[in-house]
């Protein structure tokens, strides 16, 4: 089996701005390759130009957009928790699913993470309404439910967002909570 | 733009009418005034007023193309700088090409799932996952990633399709999970909590990863094949090899590689000293049972388990503090030498080991184990031992103030030896307090159905118990009993409903034993140093207990046992305050010499004092 699987997460800190990191996962949920941008600070003329589309741009267009760029594992799919996120799609022919979680990842330390709003129009896949892909991009759908669809029902998909987020701040020691 | 003003035109102002009846102003006709004449002269400047300003019209056609500046924004075409790594292809358990499904979370046992929980996607509840976390004297941020990135325990276990007998406790996987990435490690639970499963299941995790290739496991002598047995269950594919047998075969077996895993005990690691010197052998771990083994620094056990060519170090215990700091002190110096000095606090050394050491005990982690009793039973002593304990002790300590400077501790432990071997069973007349309470509480015991284990530190006295107590079928375990037969002995105890008490000495049968089928331990005399009581209860009362377990600990009442007792009992919980405040937890401490000597009202001689 080579299904690979792509976890992306970018998350904001109030302070130092955005954080990603790329896991790229085998089909038994070991790692392959990880990424992890430095922190991302949108100017002042990007943040009155994006206006309410900044975090789109930043998170999607910047960050998730370089990630995998430098990743040598081309994923099956890519999940991702940072709504925004989602604009990747719109720029690359990679699938991107937003898993919403209901689950803080992280603990107490991940505190000053949050993440980052978006109001990129979504779209629940009915195999699994927990992910959502832009409305856009639903011609994908049948082709990535196929890909779902080899995952174990009790597979635990926020659990490597956690990994990330841990990741993170390991990587960045700034981006802790005080 | 510029516009050119109109000069006035007074004509104009006067070519509109006032309506003089309805304006609010009353108008009065200038004539009426009476005011005196004016003349009028030209001064010339009216006349500017009415020249042409020596100003030129552009067209207006060249407003179209005005020149405006613009300034530009310039973003950064630059995608965010990026730092990332590669996982090696080697670190993986198992064959994956045969594997169809992402992995569950969730250990694959034999056993159902205790819990019993549903699949269903919606509805399933979340278990608690168990991570490997870097040690904290790890440096380098990818080695770090390394196993922060690495998924649960619970997931790598399930997705490498690993068997075990019983889903470990998850305090099991903490365990394994923080042997796991270290390289010098204590796990110092305590006794019954499954230190050896633990021990086994990570290195057999770490075999299949490919990190480990060559493993050696020193344990005393009478755990080897306890050892076999849990690495069978444990890790049933994993090859193992004992170094025994002549000096031949033990250099045979030392120098092949086909079974990644030998275990030794230490007596042979003494013999075959001038094999291990060998330069070219190396083990990427080396894992020390009963590690308190080398709490003496200079014995030769320690001497020669210290030069071990090895990658990794740990060591397992019960006890890492049996009397004193220097216990843990000296066991860090196989772990790292130097890592810890004697002279160091508490507070520092405690602040230094955090990170190495893992200490749980059943309180804490097994809220579900049945407790454990504790039953002191003092009994007063029978007319003919009380009459033959007063004379000897009476006596002794004369004898003992008679020595003055030339008095030793080992003086004093013959006499408090003779005292306690008179509180087991009068020397004259055999007759035994313990022995009458002992037979009460067996008959008990054995038409409950029940099982009961008996300690002595004498096996004179476990052959004087045997006897009277015939009926019970007693099974002997101990020094004389030849190690082969061992382990017959504890099967047949445990098949045979007939077999209702086992005798043991605590030197045989106080490490290692699995004995949770036994609901009764009695202490018929007691060890000097609760530590190794404490090891002795828990071969009962450990994972898997059928049910709580009772300690009966024998005393003799006003005798040299309750004496021993009381102070152990204090410094037992000046110990548990003292390593609750920094962190660790061991909980006992044998006798000091000031305290031996104390026994009998003697002061230390100073001679003695100054060399201790």
């Amino acid at each position: 089996m080579d299904l690979k699987l792509g976890f992306l997460s970018v998350r904001q800190h109030t302070e130092h701005g955005f954080f990603g990191g790329y896991l790229l996962l085998n089909h038994l949920a070991r790692p392959l390759e990880f990424h992890c941008t430095l922190p991302v600070k949108p100017t002042r003329a990007q943040t009155l130009l994006y206006g309410h589309t900044l975090n789109d741009f930043v998170c999607g267009e910047q960050v998730a957009r370089a990630l995998v760029q430098k990743a040598k594992v081309k994923p099956s799919v890519i999940f991702t928790d940072s709504h925004p996120v989602l604009a990747l799609q719109q720029i690359s022919s990679e699938t991107v699913f937003y898993l919403k979680t209901d689950r803080g990842v992280g603990g107490q330390e991940a505190s000053a993470l949050i993440q980052p709003a978006s109001k990129l129009p979504l779209a629940s896949l009915q195999a699994d309404p927990r992910l959502q892909m832009l409305e856009d991009e639903l011609q994908r759908k049948d082709g990535a439910e196929k890909i779902l669809s080899q995952l174990r029902d009790d597979f635990d998909m926020e659990e490597p967002f956690q990994r990330i987020i841990e990741a993170l701040l390991e990587a960045h020691p700034i981006a802790r909570a005080a | 733009m510029f516009s050119r003003r109109k000069p006035l035109d007074p004509a104009e102002n006067a070519s509109q009418p006032v309506d003089q009846e309805t304006h609010p102003i009353r108008f009065t006709k200038l004539a009426d005034l009476k005011l005196p004449e004016t003349q009028l002269f030209s001064t010339g400047w009216q006349g500017q007023l009415e020249r042409n300003l020596d100003i030129a019209f552009t067209d207006e056609t060249s407003l179209n193309s005005l020149d405006v500046n613009c300034i530009p924004i310039r973003f950064q075409s630059k995608l965010p700088r990026t730092v990332g790594m590669v996982f090696p292809e080697g670190f993986v358990f198992v064959d994956e090409t045969e594997k169809p499904t992402m992995p569950a979370s969730g250990a694959s046992s034999k056993t159902e799932d205790p819990a019993g929980e549903s699949t269903s996607k919606s509805k399933k509840k979340r278990k608690p996952k168990t991570r490997i976390k870097p040690p904290a004297d790890l440096v380098k941020l990818e080695d770090r990633l390394f196993f922060v990135l690495q998924p649960p325990l619970e997931t790598l276990v399930a997705g490498a399709k690993l068997e075990f007998p019983f889903s470990p406790f998850p305090y099991q996987y903490e365990g394994i999970a923080f042997l796991f990435p270290r390289e010098m490690a204590i796990l110092a639970d305590e006794m019954g909590l499954g230190k050896t499963m633990q021990a086994i299941s990570t290195v057999r995790m770490l075999l299949l990863a490919q990190q480990l290739r060559k493993v050696l496991l020193v344990c005393p002598k009478p755990l080897v094949t306890n050892w076999v047995r849990e690495f069978q269950l444990w890790a049933p594919e994993i090859p193992i090899t004992v170094v025994e047998g002549d000096a031949a075969k033990r250099k045979f077996i030392w120098g092949q590689n086909e079974a990644p895993v030998r275990i030794a005990n230490y007596e042979v690691l003494m013999r075959d000293q001038w094999i291990l010197d060998d330069p070219d052998l190396h083990f990427d771990l080396v894992v020390l049972d009963e590690a308190q083994r080398i709490k003496n620094r200079n014995s030769t056990t320690a001497q020669i388990v210290r030069a071990l060519p090895r990658s990794r170090s740990w060591a397992l215990t019960g006890t890492p503090i049996e009397n004193s700091v220097e216990d843990l002190v000296n066991i860090f110096e196989f772990l790292s030498p130097g890592y810890l000095r004697t002279e160091m606090n508490l507070k520092t050394i405690g602040k230094a080991t955090r990170d190495h050491i893992l200490r749980r005990n059943k309180d804490k982690v097994l809220t579900e184990m049945p407790p454990k009793m504790f039953r002191d039973e003092q009994l007063e002593l029978t007319p003919a031992q009380y009459d033959s304990y007063r004379c000897a002790e009476d006596e002794g300590i004369v004898q003992l103030e008679d020595m003055g400077e030339m008095l030793t501790i080992q003086h004093i432990f013959e006499l408090v030896l003779r005292l306690k071997q008179i509180c087991n069973f009068d020397p004259a007349t055999g007759s035994s307090c313990k022995l009458q309470q002992l037979e009460a509480d067996m008959e008990e015991i054995a038409a409950s159905g029940k099982k009961a284990i008996i300690f002595s530190q004498w096996v004179e006295t476990l052959d004087q118990i045997a006897a009277p107590l015939d009926r019970f079928g007693p099974m002997q375990y101990h020094g004389r009993i030849p190690s082969k037969q061992r382990d017959g002995v504890i099967q047949q105890f445990k098949e045979d409903p007939s077999k209702h008490l086992i005798l043991m000495s605590y030197g045989a049968g106080s490490v290692g034993l699995n004995l949770q089928f036994c609901e009764y331990v009695f202490l018929f005399d007691r060890w000097w140093n609760p530590a190794v009581e404490d090891q002795a209860v828990n071969r009962a009362h450990r994972i898997g207990a059928a049910g709580p377990v009772t300690v009966t600990r024998m005393m003799a009442a006003d005798t040299i046992e309750q004496r021993i007792h009381d102070v152990l009992e204090e410094k037992r919980a000046l110990f548990n305050q003292l390593f609750a405040e920094t962190g660790g937890t061991p909980k006992s401490a044998g006798l000091s010499q000031d305290e031996i000597f104390g026994l009998f009202d003697l002061k230390t001689p100073r001679a003695k004092k100054n060399a201790a």
